[in-house]
């Protein structure tokens, strides 16, 4: 079962790993972002930061969405993490009931809008979001289990 | 419970900083810079925290071993059974001391041993585990 969705540009780092993986009670982390998916290196070091006791997947888009029907018969609490808005707005089209999505992390770039201290938006990433947004999810804007929760559907 | 983060200068202050980036703040755990222009008012403070809360655990983290702050702290071991001493401290044990901190009264004497241990092994030259590491391709598969 799918416990936790965020997206956010770093991926699996110590807020995730230590923060999100233990209040969540995660028991697999699945990263879905093609960059990540396609870098052996990258792949690599991300494992080395996985915490001890938690099945990890890197996946590319495509793959993760292969895998969904695997994915929805999980027994495991699943945190499922993409690197940007696009990867997550092609997987949820597919997936099809994703409630909830915790924006982590979107850096800022040229022309973008800040929503927060750590999510700044372009215009498409904007569309991107109200689409997600208009498939009935939650959007929310939170670093940690403990700090402050944002809604961001209403904001966009 | 609380925890005591205490070092010569900034490094306590930083890590209590740094814990509360990563794993939000605290409201048990302290943290002192001790010797600032000569200050010793830190050092007092603390021994005065323990002493006035016999009944508290303390788990009081210090730099580096021989080093002043934890030379001082040594002191309250004496009269003191509520308190445990740890120097060297590293981030990974800070946090892991504040995430189990926050789920027990108390922090068992194994649990501090366990602790202890996996921040040790957390010191780690990532050049070597790259060369034992060869992407674990099991992980791949669901």
């Amino acid at each position: 079962m799918i416990k936790f969705c965020r997206i956010d540009h770093r991926l699996l780092h110590g807020q995730v790993i230590f923060s999100w993986t233990k209040s969540e009670g995660i028991e697999r982390i699945i990263v879905i972002d093609d960059m990540a998916a396609n870098d052996e290196f990258k792949k690599m070091s991300l494992s080395l930061s996985k915490p001890t006791g938690v099945k990890l997947n890197i996946f590319s888009v495509d793959t993760a969405i292969k895998n969904i029907s695997k994915i929805k018969k999980l027994p495991e609490k699943v945190m499922l993490i993409f690197g940007n808005t696009h990867s997550t707005l092609l997987f949820a089209k597919e997936y099809k009931d994703l409630k909830q999505i915790n924006y982590g992390g979107i850096p800022e770039k040229e022309g973008s809008k800040k929503f927060s201290n750590t999510i700044a938006l372009t215009d498409k990433e904007i569309q991107e979001s109200k689409e997600l947004s208009d498939m009935g999810i939650n959007l929310y804007m939170q670093q940690i289990p403990t700090t402050k929760k944002e809604e961001l559907n209403d904001k966009l | 419970m609380r925890i005591i983060l205490i070092s010569h200068s900034n490094m306590a202050v930083g890590m209590k900083d740094t814990l509360n980036m990563i794993v939000g703040d605290d409201k048990n755990i302290v943290a002192y810079a001790a010797y600032i222009n000569g200050s010793t008012a830190e050092i007092t403070k603390v021994k005065k925290m323990v002493e006035e809360s016999s009944d508290e655990q303390f788990i009081i983290l210090t730099d580096l071993l021989g080093g002043s702050v934890n030379n001082e702290m040594i002191q309250l071991l004496k009269n003191n059974n509520n308190v445990k001493l740890i120097t060297g401290m590293n981030l990974p044990l800070a946090m892991q001391l504040q995430l189990k901190s926050q789920t027990v009264e108390r922090i068992s004497d194994n649990d501090l041993k366990s602790i202890i241990a996996d921040s040790r092994e957390a010191l780690t030259d990532i050049n070597e585990l790259l060369k034992e590491e060869r992407m674990s391709v099991n992980d791949q598969i669901l």
